[in-house]
């Protein structure tokens, strides 16, 4: 009787403390011996694809100043996440960087947006389309938004009748402005000079987040910085229909009459970004970085709310593990999606085995049900002391299954950063 | 410690490698401070500075590109040689490339202590409590950083072969580090152990045990050597006795060089300039010496909180602050004085970064801007 009890004790704990393994990862080969950075990933009908930027830095003596080899490749993978091609593709070699791909599943295709510095001076934002056969359809892409200073930090989502890009712009010279514009599924932009979405008068509005309604609308998210601090919002979320925008939420701390410590432990703000956003049947899901520097290391304590459609603030999340003082419930790079009756969230986290040892980067998983409420506990995915994992996507496929892609850290340096994959139909999951 | 004598000259001077991300900001200047072609030099009493934005929007977030439009992290800490930011995040180096100038990561994205190529390597982090500090040979190629996160290790980066590595994995602890001109890694070793490191980095010699009542906490110490006297300057954080001292090189023995009020037993006020007796400054801050000073006479001690540029003459024994006059032009411009006045903020936080001109770069606090003092005479 006895032992029994200690034995069910011991299954007690360790489905509590041991998150069940995680489906064996498969790593995608890399691009011409080049470390692999910033995944990106979405569903297709056939399966799912893998965009990400391959390369750094050119060779060189940095103190001559530095010279860029990196590239945009993808890979076009089954629905049981196998590759369909031994090597990546590649989707942009344009001269100096290109970086921070996203991609987005349209009926007819799919468009992958990113950052690019072929100019050489200044990012501008370009796309290319996939088609369901896995063939580029724009080599080196296309110009979405060009022109003087930064436009950067773009995100793509189907909107049901076109894909709606949003960005960062710094064409004003002094601060950033929240940008969008409409790409239909023949790659025509409809809106060339890209429509003015947000704009602070002394602030800036950036790190922008989008999230798909359907019927046209999206639901768009930005954090704000700059002027005094009673003038400026700490975030802004907007319902875009087209890209004609209304403004939805706001987090002020004037607005709202209330201090502003407890906000900025709410989140998200310039310290709590950048925010991922996943819209369910009724509810839009933001989840934000809070493992960011702020004083003495204090983020936001929250990094997940739950939305209505209308804007309306829900409920107020923290998720994360809790183990260790210093980065219990502090995210990185979170990645959220809609699996049909469920969010499935992923972020990078430090985990730090041994206290005088170097934290490290792990990749988690949390299930939610439509109202925020956790589906059993997290999941650790993929990073270890030795081989780290950080920079996780996600996307749902309709069949059920969810594909997370990742930055696999290797565990020699004669081996390149890798993106790895990990799939499982939703019935796994849950176990 | 910088100096316009340790670097190679041209452009290469002007590759910064800092954590994180930068910050230089408002609208480019003509052209960057090139080699310096003053007929005085920069500890001279005509010498002087106006402030530009250099880096930055006063954005926080992680933007590279253009240095006058990225978003950055950058909590305080020293700016353009070295950004730290605070708290947690992914750790990268950065650089700025001075011919298209812009600012960008270097270096990979995960945590840890793997040593290898630049771009896949891993470094440690740092954070508020467990501070890094770094210094860089006199030829720029390597860049020393001691880990908060990794027991306080010596790693490298070699800007040439861009390749990071960890010299002499199993001394730890390491809680300051200074450079010499002729390449001569100096390290303190908690509590008091002083170690060299051959500029080929093939030898380790253990120096004297160093005196001093109190070590350093976690912190550690900020140093600066003057070989030819043999002496290694320092400050750390809370010192109740002098502010900076310097420890003899051949025996370790402490010899105090500004005193706080406490033991000078004299108080002028909050960073009024003076003689060293009566000095009373913020009880952190960095030291370094400056360009145009093989003797080593200046001592430049940047004070973190108040917005202070701090000068020793450590021949005449008297402390100058940075202070703003009118120019000819009618702007702002900032020099170096011993005269009591009342102190003035400087747009200058914890740390600064010479240029080769003897311009130098602040470190950084609200709002997320780097500054450039251009020197103009």
């Amino acid at each position: 009787m006895h032992r029994a009890s200690i034995a069910c004790l011991l299954l007690v704990a360790g489905w509590l403390f041991c998150p069940p393994a995680a489906a064996d990862p498969v790593v995608l080969p890399v691009d011409q011996s080049q470390d692999a950075y910033e995944p990106a990933v979405a569903a297709t009908q056939q399966g799912f694809v893998v965009v990400w930027r391959s390369g750094l830095l050119a060779p060189g003596d940095l103190r001559t100043g530095l010279r860029f080899q990196a590239d945009l490749v993808f890979l076009v993978l089954d629905s049981q996440g196998v590759p369909s091609a031994p090597q990546p593709r590649p989707l942009c070699r344009a001269p100096d960087l290109q970086a921070r791909p996203r991609i987005a599943s349209g009926p007819q295709g799919l468009l992958v947006v990113w950052q690019d510095l072929r100019n050489g001076r200044d990012w501008d934002v370009y796309a290319a389309r996939i088609s369901p056969q896995g063939e580029v359809l724009e080599e080196d892409g296309f110009l979405v938004a060009g022109g003087e200073h930064n436009q950067a930090k773009p995100q793509v989502v189907w909107n049901g009748r076109h894909f709606v890009v949003c960005w960062q712009d710094f064409r004003s010279g002094s601060r950033y402005e929240i940008y969008a514009c409409r790409i239909t599924p023949e790659g025509k932009n409809l809106d060339p000079h890209g429509v003015k979405i947000a704009s602070g008068a002394d602030y800036h509005c950036y790190a922008p987040a989008l999230a798909p309604l359907g019927t046209g609308r999206c639901f768009l998210m930005h954090v704000a910085r700059g002027g005094s601090a009673a003038r400026s919002p700490l975030a802004q979320a907007w319902l875009l229909e087209g890209v004609q925008a209304r403004l939805l939420y706001r987090l002020h701390p004037v607005e709202q009459r209330v201090n502003f410590r407890p906000l900025l432990r709410q989140g998200p703000h310039d310290q709590g970004h950048p925010i991922r956003l996943a819209a369910g049947s009724r509810s839009v899901l933001a989840v934000w970085k809070n493992c960011a520097p702020l004083g003495r290391g204090d983020g936001p304590v929250n990094n997940a709310a739950l939305f209505s459609q209308e804007g309306k603030r829900l409920a107020d999340l923290r998720l994360g593990h809790r183990q260790g003082r210093r980065w219990a419930g502090r995210i990185l790079d979170p990645a959220a999606v809609w699996a049909g009756d469920r969010f499935v969230v992923v972020w990078a986290q430090f985990i730090q085995p041994d206290r005088n040892a170097p934290p490290t980067d792990a990749v988690f998983l949390q299930q939610l049900d439509p109202q925020g409420k956790p589906l059993g506990t997290y999941r650790l995915l993929a990073g270890t002391p030795e081989a780290p994992a950080t920079a996780p996507a996600v996307a749902y496929h309709p069949d059920g299954t969810i594909l997370v892609a990742y930055e696999q850290h290797p565990r020699r340096a004669d081996q390149p950063i890798a993106i790895a994959v990990q799939r499982w139909s939703l019935s796994e999951a849950e176990r | 410690m910088v100096c316009s004598r340790c670097f190679p000259l041209g452009r290469m001077l002007w590759f910064c490698l800092y954590l994180g991300g930068v910050a230089w900001g408002q609208p480019a200047p003509e052209k960057p401070p090139g080699e310096n072609s003053f007929p005085r030099p920069v500890w001279h009493p005509d010498a002087r500075w106006q402030v530009e934005k250099f880096a930055g929007t006063g954005a926080r977030g992680h933007l590279d590109g253009p240095r006058l439009e990225i978003e950055d992290y950058c909590n305080g800490r020293p700016m353009a040689r070295v950004f730290q930011p605070l708290g947690a995040g992914r750790y990268q180096y950065s650089g700025l490339d001075p011919l298209s100038g812009r600012v960008h990561r270097v270096s990979g994205g995960a945590r840890g202590t793997l040593d290898g190529p630049l771009s896949r390597a891993r470094f440690g982090g740092w954070d508020y409590v467990a501070r890094n500090h770094l210094a860089r040979s006199p030829d720029g190629r390597y860049l020393y950083i001691l880990e908060g996160y990794n027991r306080h290790r010596l790693r490298y980066i070699d800007l040439q072969q861009q390749w990071v590595g960890t010299l002499f994995p199993r001394l730890t602890q390491l809680r300051g580090i200074a450079v010499g001109d002729d390449g001569t890694i100096y390290l303190v070793q908690h509590p008091q152990q002083l170690w060299t490191i051959s500029p080929d980095h093939q030898k380790l010699r253990r120096g004297p045990r160093l005196q001093i009542s109190r070590p350093a906490n976690a912190w550690g110490y900020s140093l600066a050597v003057d070989q030819q006297r043999g002496r290694l300057y320092a400050t750390k954080y809370r010192t109740p006795d002098y502010y900076i001292w310097y420890w003899d090189l051949s025996t370790g023995q402490y010899h105090g060089v500004l005193p706080t009020p406490k033991t000078s037993g004299k108080d002028r006020g909050r960073n009024v300039p003076g003689p060293f007796e009566g000095t009373n400054l913020y009880e952190q801050g960095v030291v370094l010496f400056g360009p145009d000073d093989p003797d080593k006479r200046f001592l430049y001690t940047p004070r973190t909180d108040t917005f202070q540029l701090i000068r020793l003459d450590l021949q005449r024994r008297m402390v100058a602050i940075l202070a703003s006059e009118k120019g000819p032009d009618g702007s702002r411009w900032w020099k170096f004085s011993d005269e009591p006045h009342r102190p003035q903020r400087v747009p200058l936080y914890g740390n600064m970064h010479w240029l080769p001109d003897g311009s130098f770069l602040s470190g950084t606090h609200s709002p997320w801007h780097s500054y450039l003092f251009r020197r103009v005479r």
